[in-house]
Formats: structure tokens, C-alpha cells, sequence
């Protein structure tokens, strides 16, 4: 695929040339709420940007506080609409999910890496239409990382500050953030080039805002050594959903996650988190069967009806997000369900960080390991 | 594992897989004061066509406006025309099943899941083990052997509940009971009075915990399968007394059951370790359940 | 919620060593003469200015617990978990806001105030990213030795606050709006709300063991995120809350979405100390308000 690049001044451009193309594009934005001097606490999360007045308040490189896995898979969405008719009888209508072609801009390369976890599961023998077509209408523009948090751990699991995978088109910011290079990775992102240099806004004229790209290839290759170089967290993951698979019963699991509260913020924080409720909502005579967020650490996620539960103590709860994060994903489909973004780490009200869990279990397992070895030599 | 399917396929056709099927009641009987079976019946004459099920499936029912819950469908495939499904008054889907009327509508998903290996107990003997509702997806399976009767070795049904008033398929039982080709021992947990264990008593009726009667009766394993079902601390322990029988793990299968919502292994929540009861089950081998963490149960 | 106040210098006069060193023989002795089984504190976290919860069973292991600016977690929250409460009798490391749900526990007969001892340390605001939090400015109890603890740590002089706190004057904002202008801002706040029940499970006054958010015969509180459900739950919190809060602002802090639950507390718990004269969380022997009756009651708002 081809490289192209950009120069920072020429982003609003961009922007501009994807909203004249009559496209739906989502950005990051910081969302404070002012009403007569009071205002909320300030969040960076993604929102659509509708009209071109709006494109100043895309900020194009950030870390957003939620994940943009709701463009694809919402916090709460209609599956099916019913009504009930005289006589007991009802009538059910699918529920279109809404599919204007989208440009998602500003995930960060961890995040669209989340996006393709995403989609095995949501077409694992069964399609999620609801996910699959909104992918499918969406155009991923990520944005590598030059500055990476201290909580942020991608290079654990597979991935770089500015790998690709997941990502339609990839920008990273080089020269000192003088211009972008621009990565297309997929046909459905050299489409959205082609379109972009077809579109016509008020100040450009059918003008091409790219140039060639590949000059700044070298360029990043250089900046990604150093930015993966600068990250403090890098232990590897690998060998973690290994070491799991024998620590089920293990007490040091359940030290480690002791302090859990049972809240279900690292879920929804989470760019993988998938697990869903299903409910009906609605008046007596008509409403709708919503698809809501879940989460595995809340008690009742998996209480029986009958009084039942399988997971009745926190510690289990929190066992099972990392048991399955970390080791059953990854059996059905050869990855780990976390990208290192390090939202949960940075979200938790007690501190609960999977990096560190992950951190100790190994390095328990590596001594255990040793002892074992220096008792075979006695 | 998985099958990449949705890459090749047109997003723009994919179905909605959480669209219920339209079911009319036709039918309903009370088997004790809070368990209920409905008798469904398709609306759409293609849908009805078009179905098929296995025993030991499973779907998701729905009362609209109040949320789906699931359930084994308890008749037999062998049965055309309609499906059932038996289940207790718990919660707010099951409280609003129960205040639907026959002709009302009802939604339905499925079937989902594995079944049983009716084609691998063929020529066997078998022995069918259901304690309290746990016969409900028993009864599928029974049914479908019994009109296959011949392609069957001996077949020992044994069922129990809390107390006489407590066994759900109260008349099916007797007609069981009433057929020369099968043999029924029928338990209960206690009596309640003594009218009660004269006329239990004088029904061939036992009293004792499963596992306990299990022993008595004392099954030959051999050629034989046992399929189980019951309350979770009922599983554990016959699955003991039937090591303790000789059956050999890879012949005692029985059938599990974790809270649902999607069915079809998205929404996360009933897997047991890597498993997923969904997909993966509802049915298992007594060898396949010692492979996972039994801390999960 | 957070303000850069000069706070933090004075804070550089609290020898944190001092008091740490003071927290692990404190809770040395009482692990080994068995006065308690379990001593809740801090420790330190992977991240440097994030302690975490740690429980300490072994007075061998006391050395693991920390004590610094970074201490905001209001640890009395473990003593309504049902792991932690079998573990009776606990020493808890509590600063004075986190004293004050100890006692309002206590009054609500959740524990027994003889199966709990307290180690209240002298706490002159704590840093969340380099802010003190706003809940510190008008702080009563940064020397807890004016409430119920057992034993206080480190001595503070407890400055008056000169001028309004943050809080108060953003009241006092929230007071000025009309009805309309105020349930767009609350609107507007809790339609952020995920449901992910952070709030609840942090806030050692949620305590129940069947939430009504969870109940589903009949379901009070639509489950759905959305205005409806989100509004109806933000809003029945609140209410159950009244005159119980301690305004710890646990449930601010911990809401990923940044709704200004501490906002809506402080303002709640305001109206209670005007209706009623009383603070939540001071004294061992009076009830909240709404859950006693008293034929002097205060019954103007009947009309």
C-alpha cells in the first residue's frame, strides 16, 4: 500500500475535505460541560464532529479517557423493536443500525488493534450485524504514538507505539510534528485518499493535500526505536497465557486482586471488553430489546435464577476478566484480549493493574521455576 | 476454532441474530406450583418448516417487554410441529412467561448449542438419571429414544425430586412406568405425611437422594451410557457414585446450564474456564467436565 | 474537583516517614498481641503516586505498608466486604474524612466499634495528579483527634478555613441557576452516566447487599444506559445517601466519567446540616435524620 504525507497545517484541511465528502467523522474532543460558571470534569473522549466550525475542537493526538470501540459496538443499542397487538399477539421489526459511512479518526494504534480483536469474536460462527456492518461502513484512521503514558504497555503484548494492525490508514507525526506520514494499510483506506483528493471545499479546488510519503518511512522507523525505547513498561506477555493455564487455584491470583472492589469501570473503559446484557426496554405496549455493556465483575452477571453462583466470591469475578483476557482469547483466537492501553491501570479506583498482576505472576512463576530446577540438582 | 466467515460475506446481507421467531402458546400444564410447561407453535409457516433441533439444544425465550431467558427445549425433535420448554417461576422473565395465555405470543431463539450423541448410544443401554427440573431436557432425549425404541438396548430411567409434589411430568412418568420395554425407579428426597408414603409406597415409589438410590439399584456398566441431569450438588455426587459403578468417564454424559443472554458465545458469561457452555456444550462427557476447573461450577 | 491551592507546601511539613514509621508499629504490636486480625492500610503501587489497599495478616509483612500524600483511598470500604468482614477484629488506617465513615458504619450497625481499631492519621490533604483534592479544602478533621478513633497519628494543627472552599462557592453557583438551568446541568451529567457502578462500589454507605438498581421484581431503575435509567439511579443514590454521606467524595473520584457526584453530595449534605443541624459521620451516638423520627423534627416543609 502506499505512503503519503502531510503537512500539519494542511489537518484541517483533511477534515474538511471529509466532511465535504459527506462523510460522518468522530474525533476526540474534550468534553466539559459549562453551565453559568459550573462545569463538569473535563473528558477526552470521541464524538461525532458534525459541521466544519466544529473541526477546531478535534484534538488530532490524545489519549481519550473512553475507548472508541462504542463506534462499532455502542454502550447500549436496539436490536429489535416490538409492539404488542390485540389478542396476545406481537409484532417484532429489526433495527437497522445506523450506517453512514465514517471516518473514526484519532484511535491510537492500540486501540484499532482492539477493533480487529473485536471482530473475531463477533463473527465467531455466529455475525454480530451490528458490529460487522458498522466496521464494515468505517474507516479507521489511527494516530502512532510519539508519547506514550506511563501506564501504557502495548509492546507486552505484540504491538508497537505506531504498529498498524486494525488501522485503515496509519498518521504518524515525524519531524518534530512538522508533518504527518501517512500509512495505508487496507483498499478501504486508499479509497478514503482518493475520495479526500476528490473533494471539493470551499478554500481547495480538486488539489491534492498529500505528497509522496515515502522519504518519512526512515524517519519513523527511527522515532518508533526511541518511543518503544522510552516506555517503562515492557514484560513481556507472551508466555503469560501459559502460566495461567496452571494458576487457576492459585492463591497469588487471588492476592493479587484482593483489593477489587467489583465495580465494572475497567470493562467499560476497555477497548476489548465485550460482554454484553440483553434487556427489554420500553412502555407495556411497545419498546425495544437493547444490547447493553456488561461487565464480568458485577455480582449478578452470572447469578442463576435460581440463587445459583458459579462466580459468588470478587476474587473469582476478577480471575475470570483476566483468565479470559489473557488466556481463554487467546486459545480460541491465537491473541490475548488486551492491547495495553492502559485504560483500566489509569481508571481503577483501587489501583487493580493488569500490568503489574501480569508482572508479578511472571516473575513468581520464573523463581518457582528456578527453586524447582535447584531441587532437581540436589 | 473459529470461522472467518463475515470476511467474505456481504456486511450489507448479514441477518439479525438476535431476532426472535414469532411462537404462539398452545398449550399449557402446570407440573408443580411454580413449573410450568408451554407448548409453542410456530407463527410463520416457513419458519416452521424450516426448523430442526436435536436434543439436548437449547433456545431463549421471551416474554416482549420483558427480556428473554433461557431454556432446553424439552420435547422431542422426533415430535413435529411444536416445541416445549419447562421452567420455574424465578424471576422477571419467568414470572412474565407465566402470565401469558394460550394464543398469546412468545419469542424464540435456537436452537443453540451441541446435542446428545443419540447416534453413539444406539445399541446401548442406557440409563437416564434427572433429579427435580433436571429431567426437562432428559425428556427430550427419552422421547426421541423411546420412538426409536428399537435401535435401543435396555433402557433404566431414574428420577427423582424434593418431595412427590415436586416431579415435574407427572403423567409422562406414568405412562413410562406403564411400559414393559423400559424400567422406572422413581425417588423422592422425603415424604410428607403418612397418606402420602402409603400411596408412594404402593406406587413402587422409593425415598433417598439419587446417588444413594443409584447404588441400590446398582447398574451394570457395561454397554451401557448414563446421561445425568440435575441441580448442580445432584451432578457432583452421581458422577461419583457412577465412577464408583465402573462407568467409564467418556460414557456419563450429562447436560449444563449457566445464566445466558445471547446464546451464541458473545456475551460472556457461561463459560466455565475456556468453555462455553453456549457453544461448547449445553452436553459434555463426565471426561470432558474433569479437564475444567471445578471451581467454576 | 481538584484545585492547585498552596496546600501542598504546607504538606511538606508533614514528615510522611515519620508517620509511616509510626502506622507499622502500631499495627506490629497489635497483629502480634492478636488485638486484631487483619490490619487494612496502604501500600505501595506499581504506579509511584498511586498506593494501593493492602491487607496485612502477618506481623512479619507490616514493613509493606506506606504512608504518603498519594493516600486518598478511603480504605473503611473493606470493612462492609464480605471477605474482610469475616476477618473481624481489623486495624484500619483511616485519615480523618475516612474516620468519619468508620463511625457512620458503626452507628448504622453495620460493624461493631469494638471490632474495629482505628488509626487515624493527622492528614493536611491528599494529592490525586498533583492536586490536592477540593474535598480537603474545608477539611474539620485533619487532626482526627477531635472523633471517635482509636489512636491518632501525627499532630496537626488544625488551621480554620479562611474563605470559602471551592465547593462552596461552585454551591453557590449551582444555587443561582434557575429550576430549568439546573436539571439541564444534572441532565447533562448524569446522561454521561456508563453504569458501571463505580460510585457504588467504592461508597462505604452503599452497603446493601441487593442494590435496588438490581432489582428486577419490579424493576425500579432501568439497567439501560440512557437519560431515563441514568437519571432515576444518579438521583436514588443521592437520596439514600442524605445525612449518611461522610462526603469522602470517593464516588467523585472514582467515576470514570467524570459526573460531579461530589457537587450533588455536598449539596445534600448541606441541606441536612441547615434542616437538621447535623453532620454525618461525628458521633457515635446520633442517628441520621431521615432514619429516626423525633416530635421536634423540624417540620416546615410540610405545606
Amino acid at each position: 500500500m502506499k505512503n503519503y504525507q502531510l503537512a500539519a497545517k494542511d489537518l484541517e484541511t483533511f477534515f474538511e475535505r471529509i466532511l465535504s465528502s459527506n462523510l460522518k467523522l468522530v474525533a476526540p474532543v474534550s468534553t466539559t460541560q459549562h453551565i453559568a460558571n459550573l462545569k463538569s470534569k473535563t473528558q477526552i473522549l470521541f464524538k461525532e464532529i458534525p459541521t466544519k466550525e466544529d473541526i477546531k475542537k478535534i484534538i488530532s493526538d490524545t489519549y481519550t479517557d473512553m475507548s472508541a470501540k462504542e463506534v462499532f459496538f455502542p454502550q447500549s443499542e436496539p436490536v429489535i423493536e416490538y409492539t404488542h397487538k390485540k389478542g396476545g399477539a406481537v409484532d417484532i421489526k429489526d433495527v437497522e443500525p445506523t450506517l453512514k459511512e465514517t471516518v473514526l479518526f484519532g484511535s491510537r494504534p492500540c486501540d484499532a488493534f482492539g477493533f480487529s480483536l473485536l471482530e473475531k469474536l463477533f463473527s465467531w460462527d455466529y455475525d454480530d450485524p451490528f458490529f460487522l456492518k458498522r466496521r464494515d461502513k468505517t474507516t479507521v484512521i489511527s494516530m502512532g504514538c510519539t508519547s506514550p503514558l506511563e501506564s501504557c504497555f502495548c509492546t507486552s503484548v505484540g504491538l508497537s507505539p505506531m504498529s498498524n494492525i486494525g488501522s485503515d490508514i496509519l498518521f504518524t507525526p515525524v519531524d518534530n510534528g512538522e508533518r504527518y506520514l501517512i500509512e495505508v494499510v487496507t483498499p478501504r483506506g486508499e479509497k478514503l485518499i482518493e475520495t479526500i483528493n476528490g473533494a471539493v471545499t470551499s478554500t481547495t479546488t480538486r488539489q491534492s493535500i498529500f505528497t509522496d510519503g515515502n522519504t518519512l518511512v526512515q524517519n519513523k522507523n527511527i522515532l518508533e526505536g526511541k518511543v518503544k525505547e522510552q516506555m517503562k513498561r515492557k514484560e513481556d506477555f507472551k508466555d503469560i497465557s501459559d502460566i495461567l493455564k496452571d494458576k487457576f487455584d492459585d492463591s497469588q491470583l487471588e492476592s493479587e486482586t484482593y483489593r477489587c472492589l467489583g465495580c465494572g469501570v475497567c470493562s467499560m473503559v476497555c477497548p476489548t471488553c465485550h460482554c454484553f446484557d440483553i434487556v427489554d426496554e420500553g412502555e407495556s405496549s411497545h419498546g425495544y430489546r437493547m444490547k447493553n455493556w456488561d461487565s464480568c465483575s458485577f455480582a449478578l452477571f452470572t447469578k442463576h435464577g435460581g440463587g445459583h453462583n458459579p462466580r459468588d466470591l470478587q476474587f473469582k469475578r476478577c480471575r475470570q476478566r483476566y483468565m479470559h483476557k489473557l488466556h481463554y482469547y487467546r486459545e480460541k483466537f491465537a491473541d490475548a484480549l488486551c492491547v495495553g492501553c492502559g485504560r483500566c491501570v489509569r481508571a481503577c479506583p483501587v489501583n487493580l493493574d493488569i500490568y503489574s498482576v501480569v508482572y508479578n505472576l511472571k516473575k513468581a512463576y520464573a523463581n518457582k521455576k528456578k527453586d524447582n530446577k535447584d531441587n532437581d540438582n540436589v | 476454532m473459529c470461522s472467518m466467515n463475515s470476511t467474505s460475506t456481504d456486511k450489507t446481507e448479514l441477518k439479525n441474530i438476535y431476532r426472535p421467531m414469532l411462537m404462539k402458546i398452545i398449550s399449557i400444564a402446570d407440573e408443580t406450583k411454580d413449573t410450568r410447561t408451554l407448548r409453542l407453535e410456530f407463527s410463520d409457516q416457513k419458519e416452521k418448516d424450516a426448523f430442526n433441533f436435536k436434543a439436548g439444544q437449547f433456545g431463549l425465550y421471551s416474554a416482549f417487554g420483558h427480556g428473554e431467558a433461557v431454556f432446553c427445549i424439552s420435547s422431542s425433535p422426533s415430535k413435529k410441529g411444536y416445541i416445549e420448554c419447562t421452567f420455574k417461576k424465578v424471576g422477571k422473565v419467568t414470572v412474565a412467561l407465566r402470565n401469558l395465555d394460550i394464543g398469546d405470543t412468545v419469542g424464540f431463539r435456537g436452537p443453540y448449542g451441541n446435542n446428545f450423541p443419540i447416534d453413539n448410544l444406539k445399541g446401548k443401554n442406557l440409563l437416564f438419571i434427572g433429579g427435580g427440573i433436571g429431567l426437562a431436557p432428559l425428556r427430550s432425549l427419552i422421547d426421541n429414544v423411546l420412538d426409536l425404541r428399537s435401535e435401543f438396548s435396555n433402557i433404566t430411567i431414574l428420577c427423582g425430586a424434593r418431595s412427590v409434589s415436586d416431579f415435574i411430568y407427572k403423567g409422562q412418568i406414568r405412562e413410562w412406568e406403564s411400559r414393559s420395554d423400559l424400567k422406572l425407579v422413581k425417588t423422592v428426597d422425603a415424604l410428607t405425611s403418612p397418606a402420602e408414603e402409603t400411596e408412594w409406597k404402593a406406587s413402587n415409589g422409593r425415598v433417598g437422594l439419587i446417588p444413594k438410590i443409584l447404588a441400590d439399584i446398582n447398574p451394570s456398566a457395561n454397554n451401557t451410557y448414563a446421561i445425568v441431569c440435575g441441580p448442580p450438588i445432584m451432578i457432583k455426587f452421581t458422577l461419583q457414585e457412577l465412577e464408583k459403578l465402573n462407568f467409564s468417564r467418556d460414557k456419563v454424559i450429562t447436560t449444563l446450564e449457566n445464566r445466558m443472554k445471547c446464546g451464541f458465545g458473545k456475551c460472556g458469561r457461561c463459560n466455565i474456564g475456556p468453555i462455553y457452555i453456549c457453544k461448547e456444550g449445553p452436553v459434555f462427557t463426565a471426561e470432558e467436565l474433569k479437564n475444567l476447573p471445578q471451581s467454576d461450577f | 474537583m481538584t484545585t492547585n491551592s498552596n496546600q501542598s507546601n504546607q504538606n511538606a511539613n508533614i514528615n510522611y516517614n515519620d508517620l509511616q514509621s509510626e502506622i507499622r508499629h502500631l499495627a506490629k504490636d497489635l497483629l502480634e498481641s492478636k488485638k486484631v486480625r487483619i490490619v487494612i492500610g496502604y501500600g505501595s503501587g506499581p504506579l509511584n503516586s498511586k498506593p494501593v489497599p493492602v491487607f496485612i495478616t502477618d506481623a512479619n509483612d507490616v514493613d509493606r505498608l506506606v504512608y504518603n500524600e498519594f493516600c486518598f483511598n478511603n480504605l473503611s470500604i473493606y470493612l462492609t466486604k464480605a471477605e474482610i468482614k469475616a476477618k473481624a477484629p481489623w486495624a484500619i488506617v483511616v485519615k480523618g474524612c475516612d474516620a468519619r465513615s468508620v463511625i457512620g458504619l458503626v452507628v448504622e450497625n453495620q460493624i461493631k466499634r469494638d471490632d474495629v481499631f482505628t488509626i487515624g492519621v493527622s492528614c493536611n490533604g491528599v494529592k490525586l495528579e498533583g492536586n490536592t483534592l477540593s474535598k480537603c479544602d474545608t477539611c474539620a478533621v485533619k487532626n482526627p483527634s477531635n472523633i471517635n478513633v482509636n489512636k491518632v497519628i501525627g499532630n496537626i494543627k488544625t488551621a480554620s478555613s479562611t474563605s470559602a472552599s471551592t465547593l462552596d462557592k461552585e454551591l453557590e453557583q449551582l444555587n443561582k441557576m434557575s429550576a430549568e438551568e439546573r436539571f439541564q446541568f444534572w441532565k447533562n451529567e448524569f446522561d454521561r452516566c456508563i453504569r458501571c457502578y463505580g460510585c457504588r462500589q467504592i461508597c462505604p454507605h452503599c452497603f446493601c447487599n441487593n442494590c435496588i438498581a438490581e432489582k428486577s421484581a419490579p424493576q425500579w431503575i432501568s439497567t439501560t444506559p440512557g437519560s431515563r435509567g441514568n437519571f432515576a439511579w444518579n438521583a436514588i443514590r443521592a437520596f439514600h445517601l442524605v445525612g449518611r454521606c461522610v462526603e469522602c467524595m470517593e464516588c467523585s473520584r472514582a467515576c470514570p466519567m467524570g459526573i460531579r457526584l461530589d457537587l450533588l453530595n455536598h449539596y445534600l449534605a448541606q441541606e441536612v446540616r441547615d434542616s437538621y443541624n447535623f453532620v454525618a459521620g461525628m458521633d457515635l451516638e446520633q442517628k441520621p435524620p431521615l432514619t429516626t423520627y423525633n416530635l421536634k423534627d423540624n417540620q416546615d416543609f410540610i405545606k
